[in-house]
């Protein structure tokens, strides 16, 4: 009876280690598929994308595509993890290629999009030639149809700038000088949402463009520059600064992205540095009339025209075992890149920067976007978040996290030992 | 044949209960076991790599790991000498013949009830530096110099997160507590007060070593509890800032989720689980006593 029970509970024991049965297939015509993105938000682009869902889903071709949304970038990165960890990806996310999908293409876990792009040249040559975070060397195709292309730039209160007899700042001496005259009036002169780590990690982004360009980017990533030698440190030291004096407001890591976009547009702070996707709803605040765009401040005269940009989402393939939701997949993606829907998305943003070649309807122009695109005219060159270009997939969160810590305390040698330390550790 | 029937009847009903067990506790920490020797980048279908003892190495020379563990202590610390005579001083308030107990049983007990996310999020906007309920207040009252940035500064941000964590967990311990007054034969009690002895001697000569039992569960829940804490903290900082309020759980979700590590993720999990068993043998050997 022992001998018996004992064995019963070892097969139970093995049963239970394959609980988890395969999920459900798609049966019949109707396909469904998965579509994450970090879009939940109300910015107009963001509503027009989920509107655009369910005008797909209307359109009667048997495929219903499910949006997954979540802004918070960190919770987004979390759950776009686990979903690959358990075997279980969208069938399309947003990510931004480069050093963050090389662990995914490595593992053959990304559909190569090149061989739908070469049968179809019609629909490849919309794009502007964008591919470069999305191609690798060592694994050779597309892993991202890029969706959105962006600018950092500054906006700025003209009515506090006016109102203080000041002009927008064109290099950092100048940045200097206003964040502190703003300051002495009583206003904050930026509103940095530190407790989003990204927000410092994009302000760093524009300092090494602007000091060292698209070369630096280069250095960084083989580490020829490395990120705590006094070139660098001296960035770090900079950022210090500016938060020690009070410019970025109080308590920046205990503010958030959205903390710090309402102060802005509420006219709490004079200056906010963000992405051209900011400009939809700048043009639809209530500060709309007041807002002035002009490209972040110049360190370096040789590098004036370097800025942080460039293609930033992209849609990428998670490679599934059923062909139908890959056709599907394929079949979504042309009809979000499609010259009718930048044509809406345009009229949804009321203007703004996109990565394909369409006709910009001249009736379409707001104050703020016209100003951008005067002040992206002279751009030469383009890169995106610095560690997108690094090899090794931690950079990003390391660096970004390393940087928050001269939030609270840190010193600009001990964010740049900080982040060496965590290579080091990581090899 | 009867006792055979018995036998067989429960083993039947323990089976579903064994396979659970199994299902969901012994498979998943032996597959964390066996993967804590490898280096593994946590997508599906693609390899593992042997790495021996490798990522245990490389997790106990990094400095961040052991500031989790001090994280663990202050969290430990905060348990015994806050949350213990908190939740022991509401039993003794619940267990009286205080009028309005229900309403004071509900009270206490409604932070366990609300959902931790909730809870933790109503926290962070509380102690928000800038317009947060608890610095206005301070600053009404003119103490502004106390309003500092409860959650920012790496000085302050693990004792508001353990504070926090005890008033949540007061009410649940609260009743272990309560469960263990309530069983304190009343006959003594009540030959205490016959023979003279104070309340404060009735409590600390009688309450308290009759209790020793609530104690002893509440010492074991405070101390595996301190080591595996991991929601309150992610949801309140996520760790931060700059690594301030890391536990070890939090250590093995960013190298797991983030760094993409899961070797080494697992092989902090393997540490924390055999911590735990230690620290649970070492204290029922200490609080254990002859009855």
């Amino acid at each position: 009876m022992k001998k018996a029970f004992g064995i019963l509970l070892a097969l139970v024991l093995l049963a239970s280690a394959n609980v988890f049965a395969e999920g459900k297939k798609e049966t019949g015509k109707n396909v469904t598929i998965r579509v994450t993105t970090r879009w939940s938000d109300d910015a107009p682009d963001s509503k027009y994308f989920r509107d655009m869902i369910e005008k797909y889903n209307s359109l009667g071709k048997g495929i219903t595509v499910v949006g997954e949304h979540i802004q918070n970038e960190d919770s987004y990165l979390d759950k776009l993890r686990t979903q690959f960890a358990t075997g279980t990806p969208p069938n399309l996310f947003i990510e931004y290629g480069g050093s963050r999908i090389v662990d995914y293409v490595a593992a053959g876990a990304l559909v190569d999009y090149k061989p739908y792009l070469d049968k179809e040249p019609a629909w490849r040559d919309t794009f502007l030639p964008l591919w470069d975070k999305w191609e690798y060397k060592q694994y050779p195709g597309i892993y991202g149809i890029p969706v959105q292309f962006y600018a950092v730039c500054l906006y700025y209160n003209k009515a506090i700038f006016a109102k203080l007899g000041l002009n927008p700042p064109t290099t950092l001496d100048e940045l200097r000088d206003v964040s502190a005259k703003i300051k002495a009036a009583g206003i904050s002169p930026f509103m940095v949402g530190e407790k989003d780590s990204w927000r410092a990690g994009h302000l760093f982004n524009n300092l090494v463009m602007k000091s060292f360009g698209a070369e630096g980017v280069a250095k960084l990533a083989d580490r020829s520059l490395p990120y705590n030698g006094p070139d660098v440190v001296k960035l770090f030291a900079l950022i210090k600064e500016f938060n020690d004096m009070g410019y970025f407001g109080p308590n920046a890591v205990g503010v958030d992205y959205n903390a710090e976009r309402t102060a802005f547009l509420t006219g709490q702070s004079a200056m906010h540095y963000n992405g051209s996707w900011f400009l939809g709803e700048a043009a639809s605040s209530d500060l709309k009339d007041s807002i002035g765009v002009v490209p972040f401040p110049s360190i370096n005269p040789k590098y004036k025209d370097s800025w942080q940009g460039g293609a930033a989402d992209a849609f990428s393939m998670a490679k599934v075992k059923d062909p139908a939701q890959i056709a599907a997949s394929i079949d979504f993606i042309k009809f979000i890149t499609s010259q009718e829907y930048y044509a809406g998305r345009e009229k949804a943003n009321m203007g703004g920067a996109y990565p394909v070649k369409f006709q910009s309807d001249p009736a379409i122009s707001n104050p703020v976007n016209t100003q951008f695109k005067a002040a992206i005219k002279d751009a030469k060159e383009y890169r995106d978040d610095v560690q997108t270009y690094d090899t090794e997939s931690h950079m990003l969160e390391t660096v970004r996290l390393a940087i928050q810590g001269l939030f609270v305390g840190k010193t600009p040698q001990e964010c740049g030992d900080e982040i060496v330390a965590k290579i080091k550790a990581n090899q | 044949m009867r006792n055979r029937k018995n036998l067989f009847y429960a083993i039947i009903l323990l089976l579903p209960a064994f396979g659970l067990y199994c299902a969901f506790l012994l498979y998943p920490i032996a597959q964390s076991v066996y993967m804590s020797f490898f280096k593994w980048k946590g997508i599906m279908n693609t390899p593992m790599i042997y790495a021996g003892i490798d990522n245990y190495r490389r997790v106990l020379i990094d400095p961040f790991f052991w500031n989790s563990m001090l994280n663990v202590f202050w969290f430990m610390a905060g348990g015994f000498l806050v949350l213990m005579p908190l939740a022991f001083g509401l039993a003794l308030v619940i267990t009286s013949k205080l009028r309005g107990l229900r309403f004071l049983k509900t009270a206490y007990f409604m932070p366990v009830i609300i959902p931790l996310t909730a809870v933790g999020l109503m926290w962070v906007y509380i102690l928000q530096p800038n317009w947060g309920l608890f610095n206005t207040i301070l600053q009404g009252l003119g103490v502004k110099d106390a309003a500092i940035n409860w959650l920012g500064d790496p000085k302050t941000a693990i004792f508001s997160v353990v504070l926090v964590n005890e008033w949540i967990y007061a009410g649940f311990n609260m009743l272990i507590f309560a469960a263990g007054i309530m069983a304190i034969p009343e006959d003594i009690i009540e030959s205490a007060i016959i023979d003279g002895a104070s309340s404060w001697q009735r409590l600390w000569r009688f309450t308290i070593p009759l209790c020793s039992e609530s104690f002893k569960i509440f010492s074991i829940l405070c101390v595996t509890g301190c080591l595996r804490h991991f929601d309150l903290v992610y949801i309140m900082t996520r760790g931060g800032p700059n690594h301030a309020t890391e536990m070890p759980t939090t250590l093995l979700y960013s190298q797991a989720f983030v760094y993409r590590n899961f070797g080494q993720g697992n092989a902090i999990g393997v540490i924390i689980l055999v911590c735990g068993l230690v620290l649970t043998i070492i204290l029922n050997k200490f609080l254990s006593r002859e009855d």
